[in-house]
């Protein structure tokens, strides 16, 4: 199965992530909003950083976590490449690792200024999970 | 992406096409473009600004620029404008997360012949003091407190710091200060945010610019903004950083709780708002003058770094150099502003969400200085592309809320544009038409090739064909630092 696929949008950054299981869901949308910024083959995971977010629905959940994650990334200056979500009812709690980033290594494509709610979702199709995320850019 | 659907619009004006209002729209869209530009907007822009049609309280009718294109909430380029006594709403998604995202533009009495020689040296000079880029740390460090400050005072606060000249601040929208602004109001995620990024230019679309005053249009306006022909000048366009993006972000979810409680709906989440005269409205209003303020700030100590790289390259003060702001205006913003609508004159709340305030002389939200002509309307072109001054016009006040648009709008996504050209070869293309090109990232150049963007003087041209707007002077890049 495909991680994430990218959408046409004209001014910003739509994805699709994908997953057999919700977390799994949850873990490839935090790689694509990572990939967003960086080309990831490039950042190890060297370094943990631990992702706490609660949310009243599983959408919420989802959004508050990638916030939470992209909060992260501006403020620790991380990218990060491999995760590990669970969740438990109305929380999240992840190990998110990854790199400092270092303009000399990784090559910086473009930087995410916030996670919308515009066509925004999360849904459970027969055997997956989709997620679908614009980020203003 | 599927174009505007004609046969859904009537031109009503010369350069004004009106879908009627249908379904949930309280009003009807309307849409400034010359016949070519309308269209090439695209549907979906089109179906997110007849979504604001559909919001408490909106007046006359929802509006698009003629740069508009799908955004996420209101359609980039978006205008509407919201009557408190009539449950009108306030949304932080018809402003954006950009905060404040607006442009300075800074003259000289230098020819650009003069600069030709030290271009290059003059843009590396600019590169090393205007810090920028992706996570680009600031050179004011700020605590807590000073954060604080400058949240309140705007640029104010930078000039206080030694940053520029106090009379900038007559030059600049709201003299730099939005009054009715509290930092208790913003969430300490901006403030950690906005701390290490006070000052600094950011990516994306944003950019330092030496341009030359190519044409002029009006020379008696032209002369009152200090603009001549074959001047150097300089553009800004940043905006409000991460402090910007995270009160965006938190008063979106303040918002989506808010709605519940005041039983409002909207098609779309992004456009989550709440009314003006409510606790959560009022506490936004409070925190986006905050993110206005700190924009404001930035460009201030922004434009105090430009005139040291001309010092340090040339040799001589930038007081010799007359480096003195023209203007200094938003384009993503919501104010409150007396318009007329039917006939009444009422205070609206007016969202601009990526389109310029361009108010006609006479009114009273002109500086001193502009009383006469109106203030300068400062519409940065895409990189490598044209950029104008435009002043308001009675029509305009009429037709759009004192509304033009804010650049060139896209029409090609950022990923798109970098399937289509490596950065590298942007760069030599538009070396090889005289302009001397500098960004922190390739990657970054590359969406943001000229290519991605409509026809700025199409734009203009729609401008003036609905009678919005008047061109006054048009300038070409010599030289882009791109965050």
């Amino acid at each position: 199965m495909e991680k994430f696929v990218f959408l046409e949008h004209t001014a910003d950054a739509k994805f699709q992530a994908f997953g057999e299981a919700i977390e799994e869901c949850f873990e490839n949308s935090a790689l694509a909003l990572n990939s967003i910024e960086a080309d990831l083959e490039s950042v190890k995971p060297m370094h943990k950083k631990e992702i706490h977010a609660q949310g009243e629905t599983q959408e919420e959940l989802l959004h508050r976590f990638l916030e939470e994650m992209h909060f992260a990334m501006e403020t620790e200056q991380m990218l990060f490449s491999k995760f590990e979500v669970k969740i438990n009812g109305n929380s999240v709690s992840a190990e998110a690792w990854g790199e400092p980033i270092d303009t000399a290594k990784h090559e910086i494509k473009s930087h995410v200024k916030a996670i919308t709610w515009n066509s925004f979702f999360l849904k459970k199709e027969k055997k997956k999970w989709v997620a679908q995320v614009v980020c203003d850019t | 992406m599927s174009h505007v659907k004609k046969s859904n619009f009537k031109q009503i004006k010369k350069g004004i096409w009106e879908s009627p209002k249908k379904g949930n729209m309280r009003v009807p869209l309307r849409i400034f473009a010359t016949e070519k530009l309308f269209g090439e907007i695209e549907e979906g822009a089109v179906e997110q600004q007849k979504n604001v049609a559909t919001l408490p309280g909106i007046q006359s009718a929802s509006l698009g620029m003629p740069d508009m294109h799908w955004g996420y909430g209101f359609s980039i380029g978006g205008v509407a404008a919201f009557d408190e006594k009539e449950n009108g709403i306030v949304s932080p998604g018809g402003v954006g997360f950009d905060i404040n995202c607006g442009v300075r533009l800074i003259r000289t009495n230098l020819k650009s012949s003069e600069l030709k020689p030290k271009m290059k040296e003059l843009l590396d000079k600019l590169f090393e003091l205007v810090p920028a880029g992706v996570g680009g740390k600031g050179k004011i460090r700020l605590s807590r407190d000073e954060l604080g400050e400058m949240f309140g005072k705007g640029a104010e606060y930078a000039v206080a710091r030694g940053y520029g000249w106090k009379q900038d601040l007559k030059c600049t929208e709201e003299n730099g200060k939005m009054e009715n602004s509290d930092s208790a109001k913003v969430s300490d995620k901006a403030f950690t945010r906005g701390m290490p990024q006070a000052g600094t230019l950011g990516s994306g679309n944003h950019f330092v610019e030496v341009q030359r005053v190519e044409e002029i249009f009006d020379e008696e306006t032209a002369e009152k903004f200090g603009l001549f022909k074959g001047q150097a000048v300089v553009m800004l366009h940043s905006g409000s950083r991460g402090a910007g993006h995270q009160i965006a972000t938190d008063y979106i979810s303040v918002m989506l709780k808010a709605m519940e409680k005041y039983k409002i709906s909207v098609p779309d989440k992004q456009l989550a708002c709440a009314p003006i005269s409510s606790e959560e409205g009022q506490d936004y209003i409070k925190a986006m003058n905050c993110g206005t303020n700190y924009a404001f700030a930035n460009r201030q100590a922004m434009t105090h770094w430009i005139r040291e790289g001309f010092e340090r390259v040339l040799g001589r003060k930038a007081e010799d150099m007359e480096m003195s702001v023209v203007y200094d205006i938003c384009h993503n913003v919501a104010k409150f502003e007396k318009h007329t609508v039917d006939g009444k004159e009422k205070e609206v709340l007016v969202h601009r969400k990526g389109a310029t305030r361009a108010m006609p002389a006479g009114r009273k939200e002109n500086p001193d200085l502009y009383i006469t002509t109106g203030h300068p309307a400062l519409i940065p072109g895409s990189m490598g592309t044209p950029s104008y001054v435009l002043v308001g016009t009675e029509t305009g006040l009429k037709e759009s809320f004192a509304s033009v648009c804010h650049g060139a709008g896209r029409v090609m996504s950022r990923h798109a544009a970098m399937k289509l050209k490596r950065g590298e070869q942007v760069k030599k293309e538009l070396e090889a038409k005289g302009e001397v090109i500098k960004g922190a990232s390739y990657a970054g150049l590359a969406e943001e090739m000229p290519e991605a963007y409509k026809d700025i003087d199409e734009v203009i041209k729609s401008v003036e064909l609905s009678g919005i707007g008047r061109k006054i002077t048009k300038h070409v890049p010599l030289a882009v630092m791109k965050g």
